[in-house]
């Protein structure tokens, strides 16, 4: 402990702006929740309570490790003071063994619900807030301790760099408008410490000289260095805002987690797993209703909000959907595919309206639909007929009508489908590399009696409801990654349980082993009547299926998921499977035992995909090829620039100029080769500060001591000739002019010699003399006073360039 | 472009590298935010570097040290006159004056803001207690950023030399034989049987012998010219220092050899005060001071004690006596002796018999050796010193130099030198 000491104006800087930085980069988590306010509000006030804490703390002079010790103990008090329940005492002031323990049961909470709860958490979460807060405070205590306590800003950016990146990785995108806010910020902390850092490095004499007994500031005020620091700040963040657009990310190739669509083209539109919020509402305790729904159909069931059509070993999602703007769900909707116009349908009218609580960017609509008419900006996806809302539109609160067609297979017809097309059949039965192959074998075994895929696929619904030994349950967590799927189908600890999330992805996915083209469906199971005609679903009713492709009726639902859920399966689905007509064909191949054939088949199939690829010339190759080629041309300007003016400084008529731009070639030669050259220079000193680069006077190397020794002269001559152009009364004749357009292409042409090749790349590619700008003018009619200013250095002046 | 980047400090580099290590794994993955931060990072620097380099300005310097020579202990002022004669700069300007540890603290500046006409003068002290020559400069000036990732090193050129003389000791006059004696060096002499050339004139002033009218020059300035007739003639002193290394005792400031320097110091300082012309000369015979015959040259201490401030200990065992055969005699000869052995006895012996006035001053370099407070025993130079015929006393550290010297003038007084006689007084002044 030392006596006190107010802080420096530079310090107190570096504190706020920390904190203010803090604040600024945690404002990225107001997508993390709906209700984000509950979290960023107390984290106003801990950001406050840490800098104000930090800067007391450093007045006073405690050892540098306590300062960060002090702070943390403040804001576990504060949090003592908000969590700990009823175990608090004195309003949670006074820590308490039982206040302790509610505060950490809070946070215990508080993580269990962020597991559960995907993001954005809705605003009926109660339970997560605290945990955002701890987070926060940890960083805003991180920040405090780099910027103010050890004295490294930079370092602050790593904890903010944590901070930003969490909503990046949940939600995928942050709004340019924070990322900026919050980069302005980290650059004026960063300048904020420069200033406090150079502050302590000597007396600062730039203004006025003080008054006798006066002392020289000592500190450099933050206010001076933000002119410069925002000039280069505003236009480095800015140029990072746009960056995305010109840096254009590769989201075919690595599809990224949930919905990382992005909006690098005009009509695709970012996309959300819409899976994690059905175990979410199935689990949560109010049942509240989403949807109401008026049709004439007697029997309303399965409302499609999905599909996931991906699996890439971490999880079922979405593809990338590319939506072009004419796709607008305001009318009729292109044929389902696969569907044959022989299968027998029925037509029912739905009138739709949507709860404010349902907040989907998918709207749920009967699969397969005719039509879809919805108020705001909602576009259809041609290959799954999915609606999605674009640029924000959620379903919250709209009511719209839809025609949905109810099916009736013949299963006769499924099971003589023919297989389908090769894109949609290679798309729709891709697996993970990292597949364990008993998946494969388990269900070949387990439909080694089907003659045919439909009755393959009938046999593993059955085998999931009934044979199986699944039971429902809700208590497996959230997920439909690989590893959980083999612990669901396997047969150790806590296998065979789950819902319908799982069972329905398990299916899919061993249809998928088959060969079978497979998704899974997220939507609504069945509506609760409340009035003729008037239907209503609500979170209960969230659920997931499988739908499996048949050509001529197309995606086929499947119900796996046991009867206590889901009472009953599709009607064609529960009667006895007829033989195919054909057997030997489809099923010699499809239902040989060894997975190699199997295998064959699909390398085949992507194969052909690649193939089919290969047909016309990729989009991006003609506009690529031309920005090419016109990148390559740009290359050339500054060379062919250069050489114009080389050619008409040759070129001189005017007898009193012909020197003077011999000598302009000579400083721009050296301002190409990056030899200094000082224009303020007298001509004969700019000629002796370039004989050093004329070679080594008595070398070996460069080119050849004659060389050099032949350009030193013709430097020296050139120089006198140059003055004489200038200050003589008598301009050169004709002789002298010839002799320093010699002289100047003799210095040149040893200059770029001696020069190693780099430099006489650069300077032939790159010529720096074409932005260093022209030499300040120097002619005969003022030649007096430039020989005055050469003559005119004052004795003992020294002079440096910076 | 590798010069920009070799402008970075490593705080830039940091930057760069993780802005471009973001900026690929942002395209991998696929995440525009992460590019963004990636952009920024790699942006700033780069951007930060291109504008500093851009800003090419032009800072003059003059320094000035006043004053140039100084005595040990005392304070010089360094002015510093900076000046922009080029642009407005965009950075920060980091000034530091490379300064010998011995003279202080580096003088350090910030300069934060500076106009395209931005003068300032700014000065800062230095302060030795050590003599000799020193450099100060050449300025470092060092241009930051905004932000800590670019630094641009510059240097100016110049420097200047400060001088850092022995501190010196008032010493009370005493008869110095010398000037009264007619060794004919020392009395102003009569200009005699010169040449037509050598005669200088002056006007002619009241009370001027009229013979002595110089008439040739007389009709050419249109005035009567007088001859004059006599010309000054400076009374000689020669300052011996034995700067043998074996001849001393102890190690720096504290040594026997620094306060031989200091002794000498003094004695030619105060012996130019009385209008003697000093020269230094050395255990390596004699000294620079070819000004010896220069008439112009006035009693200047300077050049001397510059000589002493510079002056170090020779690792040779034998006192160089060549300077002696100069066909003068060397008026007045005061030695400052550390340590003596037999050998030197005929050195001595040879300086002592070209001298009109012999005065020595041995160190006891004994005491040098020895802890303090010791009583002093008579140092066995003296004993070969006044066998040679010198007038010798004894110092030790502890004697104030005032009073040796005093002591020395009493045995002048006496026309003889003597041991016996100067070993109590010196005793008693010890006690002061």
């Amino acid at each position: 402990m030392g006596a006190l000491r107010l802080p420096s104006p530079a310090g107190t800087a570096v504190a706020v702006i920390a904190a203010a930085t803090a604040l600024l980069t945690l404002q990225s988590w107001a997508v993390i929740a709906v209700d984000a306010g509950d979290y960023l509000n107390p984290l106003l006030l801990l950001a406050v309570l840490v800098a104000g804490s930090g800067l007391a703390l450093r007045a006073v002079r405690v050892p540098r490790p306590v300062v960060p010790l002090g702070q943390a103990a403040l804001v576990a008090l504060l949090f003592h003071h908000w969590y700990a329940g009823d175990g608090a005492r004195l309003g949670g002031w006074l820590p308490t063994p039982s206040g302790i323990e509610g505060t950490l049961d809070t946070l215990r909470r508080a993580v269990e619900a962020a597991n559960q709860q995907p993001a954005p958490v809705p605003a009926d979460a109660t339970a997560f807030p605290p945990l955002m807060v701890a987070c926060g405070a940890a960083v805003v205590l991180l920040v405090d301790l780099f910027a103010c306590t050890l004295r490294r800003a930079p370092l602050a950016g790593l904890p903010l760099l944590a901070a930003f990146t969490a909503p990046v990785s949940l939600i995928g995108g942050v709004p340019w408008l924070t990322f900026a806010l919050a980069a302005t910020a980290f650059v004026l902390l960063l300048t904020a410490e420069q200033a406090a850092r150079l502050g302590r490095w000597g007396r600062n004499i730039s203004g006025p000289a003080p008054l006798r007994g006066g002392v020289e500031p000592q500190e450099v005020r933050l206010a001076t260095l933000w002119p410069a620091a925002s000039r280069i700040g505003v236009a480095g963040v800015g140029l990072a805002v746009l960056a995305p657009l010109a840096l254009p990310t590769w989201d075919g190739f690595w599809s990224s987690g949930i919905g990382p669509g992005d909006g690098n083209g005009d009509g695709s539109v970012t996309v959300e797993n819409p899976m994690v919020d059905v175990r979410r509402d199935l689990l949560s305790s109010a049942d509240m209703p989403l949807l109401a729904v008026r049709t004439d159909d007697p029997t309303p069931a399965y409302l499609r909000i999905s599909v996931l059509d991906e699996f890439d070993g971490a999880a079922w999602r979405p593809s990338e959907r590319d939506i072009p703007p004419t796709n607008e769900a305001d009318g009729p909707l292109p044929a389902p595919p696969g569907l044959s116009e022989t299968t027998p349908r029925t037509e029912h009218d739905y009138a739709i309206s949507v709860t404010s609580v349902f907040r989907s960017r998918w709207l749920p609509t009967p699969y397969p639909a005719a039509s879809v008419r919805a108020p705001g900006d909602w576009r259809y996806d041609d290959k799954t007929l999915d609606v999605l809302g674009v640029g924000g539109t959620d379903a919250s609160g709209i009511e719209y009508r839809a025609v949905g067609l109810t099916l009736d297979p013949d299963p006769a017809a499924l099971v003589n489908a023919v297989p389908g097309p090769q894109s949609l059949t290679a798309d729709n039965t891709e697996l993970p590399d990292s597949m364990p192959d008993w998946i494969e074998t388990r269900a070949q075994e387990l439909t080694a009696e089907g003659r045919s895929d439909f009755e393959k696929a009938v046999i593993l619904q059955q085998w999931f409801r009934e044979d199986g030994g699944f039971t429902y349950s809700l208590d497996p967590g959230s997920g439909t990654s690989l590893e959980q799927l083999e612990l669901f189908l396997g047969t150790g600890e806590g296998s065979r349980r789950g819902y319908c999330e799982q069972f329905a992805s398990a299916m899919a996915m061993m249809a998928r082993t088959l060969n079978i083209p497979a998704r899974v469906a997220v939507g609504f199971l069945r509506p609760e009547q409340e009035l003729d005609n008037y239907w209503v679903y609500s979170t209960r009713d969230m659920h997931a299926w499988p739908e499996l492709y048949f050509e001529g009726t197309g995606w086929v639902r499947f119900e796996p998921t046991p009867q206590t859920q889901a009472r009953t399966v599709p009607a064609y689905t529960s009667g006895q499977v007829p033989a195919p007509e054909d057997l030997a064909a489809p099923s010699a191949s499809t239902s040989a035992p060894e997975p190699t054939v199997t295998r064959t088949r699909r390398d085949d199939l992507l194969g052909a995909t690649s193939t089919d690829e290969e047909g016309g010339l990729p989009g991006w190759l003609v506009p690529g090829a031309v920005v090419l080629i016109l990148g390559g041309l740009c290359c050339f300007v500054p060379r062919a620039v250069r050489e114009a003016q080389r050619r008409r400084r040759y070129d001189e008529d005017d007898p009193a100029e012909v020197a003077e731009a011999a000598w302009d070639e000579l400083r721009a030669t050296a301002l190409d080769l990056g030899v200094r050259w000082d224009d303020t220079a007298t001509l004969r000193r700019q000629a002796l500060a370039l004989v050093p680069a004329l070679g080594p006077s008595h070398g070996p190397t460069g080119g050849g001591p004659d060389e050099t020794r032949r350009a030193t002269g013709a430097l020296e001559s050139l120089a006198l000739l140059v003055e004489r152009a200038r200050y003589s009364q008598h301009p050169l004749d004709e002789a002298g002019q010839e002799q320093a357009q010699e002289d100047s292409r003799t210095v040149t042409e040893v200059l770029v010699d001696v020069a190693d090749s780099r430099t006489r790349r650069r300077a032939r590619w790159l010529p720096a003399s074409l932005w260093r700008g022209r030499r300040p003018v120097q002619r005969r009619r003022d030649g007096g006073r430039g020989t005055g200013r050469g003559a005119g250095q004052v004795e003992g002046v020294d002079r440096v360039s910076v | 472009m590798r010069t920009t980047f070799s402008t970075l400090t490593t705080r830039g580099r940091a930057f760069v590298v993780a802005g471009a290590t973001a900026i690929v794994s942002a395209v991998v993955v696929g995440l525009d935010d992460l590019t963004r931060i990636g952009a920024l990072l790699l942006l700033l620097p780069v951007l930060t570097a291109v504008a500093l380099t851009r800003g090419q300005h032009r800072l003059t310097l003059t320094r000035t040290v006043t004053p140039h020579r100084l005595t040990a202990g005392q304070t010089a002022t360094v002015e510093l006159d900076l000046r922009n004669e080029g642009r407005v700069p965009t950075g920060l300007l980091l000034l530091e004056e490379q300064v010998p540890y011995a003279l202080g603290v580096r003088a350090r500046f910030v300069v934060d803001r500076m106009g395209s006409r931005w003068h300032r003068t700014v000065s800062y002290a230095v302060r030795s207690d050590v003599r000799g020559r020193f450099t100060l400069g050449p300025m470092a000036v060092r241009v930051h950023d905004p932000f800590g990732l670019v630094e641009l090193d510059r240097t100016f050129t110049s420097t200047a030399d400060l001088v850092v003389t022995p501190k010196v000791v008032p010493l009370p006059a005493i008869p110095l034989e010398g000037v009264w004696t007619g060794s004919g060096d020392n009395r102003p002499r009569d200009f005699v049987g010169g040449s037509a050339e050598d005669v200088t004139v002056r006007e002619y002033r009241r009370g001027d012998d009229l013979r002595r009218v110089h008439w040739r020059s007389s009709a050419h300035a249109g005035e009567l010219m007088v001859r004059r007739e006599e010309q000054p003639w400076q009374s000689r002193a020669t300052l011996f220092v034995d700067n043998r290394r074996h001849a001393h005792r102890g190690a720096g400031l504290g040594s026997s050899f620094e306060y031989a320097v200091i002794v000498a110091a003094s004695v030619g300082l105060h012996l130019a005060q009385r209008g003697f012309r000093v020269r230094l000369v050395t255990a390596e015979g004699h000294d620079t001071d070819h000004k010896w015959h220069d008439h112009a040259a006035g009693t200047e201490s300077g050049p001397l004690l510059e000589s002493l401030a510079l002056l170090g200990t020779v690792a040779r065992t034998t006192i160089d006596t060549s300077w002696l055969s100069d066909a003068h005699q060397t008026g007045l000869q005061v030695a400052v002796l550390g340590e003596t052995l037999p050998v030197d006895r005929a050195a001595l012996s040879r300086m002592r018999h070209a001298a009109s006035t012999p005065l020595a001053i041995a160190l006891d370099t004994e005491q040098w050796q020895r802890s303090m407070g010791v009583v002093p025993a008579e140092p066995a130079a003296l004993g070969l010193l006044t066998a040679t015929g010198w007038r010798a006393v004894a110092a030790g550290p502890q004697a104030p130099l005032a009073g040796v010297w005093q002591q020395l003038g009493l045995l002048s007084r006496r026309g003889r030198s003597g041991a016996s006689a100067a070993a109590p007084t010196i005793g008693a002044s010890g006690v002061r």
